[in-house]
């Protein structure tokens, strides 16, 4: 009985015993956690035992076999700003403008005591800037849904001002073109036709200094270009415009993206030097933005509260010869926005295109880089060009591993 | 209310089982960095008891679990038994100036036994047969690019589903025959990453799944009841490989068969009862060098197999203190891997092992645990070591160990 009772007790006290001894075991070993394995287990990669080997990782940098500026026969209408001047290379050269006339017949045999063409500028680049313009009638019509890239025909002969002067010198603070008042007379006496097409207004010279004037546009919705009447019963007629076009050209453009020009860059680049069992991690298109060229938005539009950022958009294009419309087509690689006023290394990811490429399963056809806002606004992002520093020039960047190497089996 | 009792208990040993199964994230890592090889590192079969006797215990035909390391002394068993080994591995492992703290864990068997009548045992379940995993990184650097890691991840296990009939024809003897079914795979995995979320990680991954049918036999002999001698063969394991490597980019993925055989082996053992509860055993177990066909890597590397243990076994008591009553365990083995490194050097192991058990609380069945320490490897030979330190704990849900004690020990 006792030795019963002992046996008891003693093996409550062993079972006790290994339930602490496995219960300190297992804490011990959480305490213990666990170390790097990579400094110990190297003998076994380096002497073969062990024998994946990863493969070599290498970072391929292509410095674009080619490069070509593409001008697309773009211009845009529609704009809440009109615009007459140059800034960075962008040369605004023409504002068109269309009346509403409709109403002359109600004020026939009226008397005109002075007539003005009445242009809200909102903005000046520089306030010291001026810019001497002319105004002619349009030989033809025009609708802000027309592309222009170029004026079209007008009467050479610019449209007299009241004091015989064709030129208006505008600044900030002089908006106002008088005219000569026998034209507008003309019209309430039925000898002659309003200007039926519209006019133009044109630079009369090249400026000293080139800047920018920017005025409201009809498409803003409020104080648009107008035509005044005063008559000589102290009434005031007013011909609001009723479409109005900034014809716009890149003059000196340089190696640049430009919206509503528009100008695009079509990169060529190729992929010979990697592997064709390479597996792609990362792979850019890596551009330096010239701050100094760029183009984010006038001061006019900054008033409106317009974004400076750059819009761009990168596409595969579906033929990579220069001539073929294809080039100006294809499917998107990637979409974002950049400041395009501040130097800048601008690195576009190609994401799934160059996986894609590299697997065979699309066709290598270059790159363009387009404003995405080509058909809206005239934007400007300027590169650092081939012929660059090594640092600044564009290209192709592409980080890849090759598999890995099992036994020898790869 | 006799039944009801008995089944509450049933019911709690194989939950405390189960639960005792489930916390481990795998069941094949407790293994030593030499594990880091083609199959890895070979799993002795045997629970807690045959571990804490070295694994000397070929010739131990008393017990009352199922995971021993003679299939045949299962025909020993007189109720519906189930085991659980599993142990738990703390190491260091050392190489020139670098150490490196490791924990593991390690599912080795599970399986059960039903008696079809006295003398006649039936058993199956999960035998692991070898095991080796490893986890680290080596960093990246490459010009003009975020730093990055080439990681690797190697695990292997190749295991077996033993179907076991064990008899026991006169008292002096015992036999047992299993077929195994084999199965196993080894993952290799490298991927290649870097520190930005815009570089896609390129993995590389090989799968090499094995499957096979093999068998084996064993005997137990009791010429003197004081004298046990046991043996066991197991046949060479044909093993058909499906192996597949797949990569990041699928176009590259590539498939192949091949063939493996693991060699036969053979083990002997005797048990000698040297006092009235103390026994002395000690076995031997050998395995001819594996080819390296499918491993060419391994060509030159791969040697004969040995193990070598002794034990000392002192059973439970019947009367005495609580020291005198205690089942106590000793153990010392030696084992030549199958992995030379550097080739044409062997890597060799030693361990001494302690234990003991308890009869399970609140039910029928026992619970074994075994602390082992020893060294794999040797930094002047093979240049690096790891000390190990090892928990096997074994629960056997079985006949209750006091009858046993009683009637046997």
């Amino acid at each position: 009985m006792t030795g019963g009772l002992m046996k008891s007790g003693g093996e409550r006290v062993m079972r006790r015993l290994c339930l602490m001894l496995v219960l300190a075991a297992a804490a011990a070993a959480a305490g213990c956690g666990t170390d790097a394995e990579a400094p110990v287990v190297s003998p076994f990669l380096e002497g073969g035992t062990y024998d994946p080997r990863a493969g070599e990782t290498v970072r391929y940098v292509d410095t674009l076999s080619a490069v070509h500026v593409i001008e697309v026969p773009t211009g845009i209408g529609q704009s809440s700003i009109l615009k007459l001047g140059e800034v960075e290379g962008i040369r605004f050269e023409a504002v068109l403008m269309q009346f509403d006339f409709d109403s002359i017949p109600y004020y026939a045999g009226m008397t005109v005591d002075s007539a003005v063409i009445d242009l809200p500028v909102i903005a000046v680049q520089d306030t010291l800037f001026h810019l001497g313009v002319e105004f002619h009638e349009l030989l033809g019509g025009f609708m802000e849904d027309d592309t222009m890239t170029a004026v079209p025909p007008y009467d050479p002969s610019p449209i007299e001002g009241s004091s015989g002067q064709t030129v208006l010198d505008i600044n900030f603070e002089r908006t106002e073109f008088a005219l000569d008042r026998s034209i507008a007379q003309a019209w309430l006496d039925g000898g002659a036709e309003p200007w039926q097409d519209g006019i133009v207004i044109v630079w009369a010279a090249e400026p000293d200094t080139l800047g920018l004037v920017e005025m409201s546009s009809q498409n803003r919705g409020t104080d648009p270009p107008v035509l005044r009447l005063y008559l000589s019963d102290g009434t005031e007629v007013v011909f609001p415009v009723t479409a109005d076009y900034t014809v716009t050209r890149c003059r000196e453009c340089g190696f640049a993206v430009v919206g509503g020009v528009a100008r695009r860059i079509f990169f060529e680049f190729d992929l010979a030097g990697i592997p064709e069992e390479a597996i792609l991690h990362y792979s850019s298109l890596v551009l330096h933005v010239d701050g100094s060229e760029g183009l984010g938005a006038t001061g006019g539009e900054i008033l409106l509260g317009i974004s400076t950022d750059f819009y761009y958009y990168l596409y595969s294009p579906d033929s990579d010869d220069p001539s073929d419309p294809g080039l100006l087509e294809g499917t998107g690689v990637a979409r974002d926005s950049f400041v395009p006023t501040l130097d800048a290394r601008l690195k576009i990811p190609l994401g799934r295109y160059m996986i894609d490429v590299l697997a065979g399963e699309r066709t290598n056809m270059g790159l363009v880089l387009q404003s995405d806002l080509e058909t809206v606004r005239v934007q400007k992002a300027a590169f650092f060009t081939t012929s660059a520093g090594d640092s600044l020039r564009p290209h192709i960047e592409i980080v890849y591993s090759m598999p890995a190497d099992f036994g020898g089996e790869r | 209310m006799r039944g009801g009792l008995r089944l509450a208990r049933w019911t709690a040993a194989i939950a405390a089982a189960a639960a005792a199964v489930l916390p481990w994230p795998n069941p094949v890592d407790a293994q030593s960095v030499y594990g880091l090889n083609f199959i890895g590192e070979s799993v002795w079969r045997g629970c807690a008891r045959y571990t804490a006797l070295g694994f000397s215990a070929v010739a131990v035909s008393d017990t009352n679990n199922v995971v021993t390391q003679n299939p045949s002394s299962t025909a020993d068993l007189r109720t519906v038994t189930f085991t659980v080994h599993q142990s738990i591995g703390v190491s260091r492992i050392h190489y020139e100036e670098e150490t490196s703290r490791q924990t593991r864990y390690l599912l080795p068997s599970v399986l059960f036994a039903v008696p079809v009548r006295p003398g006649l045992v039936l058993s199956g379940g999960y035998v692991t047969r070898t095991a080796g995993r490893a986890d680290f990184a080596l960093p990246l650097e490459v010009e003009g690019t975020p730093s990055g890691m080439q990681n690797y991840r190697h695990d292997a296990s190749l295991f077996y589903i033993p179907v076991t009939l064990a008899w026991r024809p006169i008292e002096m003897l015992n036999i047992a025959g299993e077929i195994r079914f084999d199965r196993g795979g080894i993952t290799d995995r490298v991927v290649v990453s870097f520190d930005n979320a815009a570089y896609r990680d390129v993995e590389s991954k090989r799968l090499r799944d094995f499957s096979g049918t093999s068998w084996s036999a064993s005997a137990l002999l009791r010429p003197h009841p004081r004298l046990h001698l046991g043996a066991t063969f197991e046949a060479p394991v044909s093993y058909s490989i499906d192996e597949t490597i797949h990569y990041t980019e699928e176009t590259l993925d590539t498939e192949r068969s091949l063939e493996f055989e693991l060699p036969a082996s053979w083990s002997a053992g005797l048990a000698v009862n040297v006092l009235e509860r103390w026994w002395m055993t000690a076995s031997y177990w050998r395995r001819q060098a594996p080819r390296s066909a499918g491993f060419e890597w391994l060509e030159g590397s791969l040697g004969e197999e040995h193990h070598f243990g002794v034990g000392v076994e002192r059973l439970l008591g019947t009367s005495g203190g609580f020291f005198q009553w205690i089942p106590l365990r000793l153990g010392f083995s030696m084992a030549q891997w199958h992995l030379e490194f550097p080739a044409g050097t062997p890597v060799r192991s030693t361990f001494f092992s302690i234990g003991s058990a308890f009869a399970l609380p609140g039910g029928p069945g026992s619970v074994d645990v075994t602390a082992e320490f020893g060294r794999v490897g040797s930094i002047q030979d093979n240049g690096i070591d790891e000390n190990m330190f090892r928990l096997s704990v074994s629960l056997s849900v079985s006949e209750r160990w006091s009858r046993r004690r009683t009637i046997r020990h």
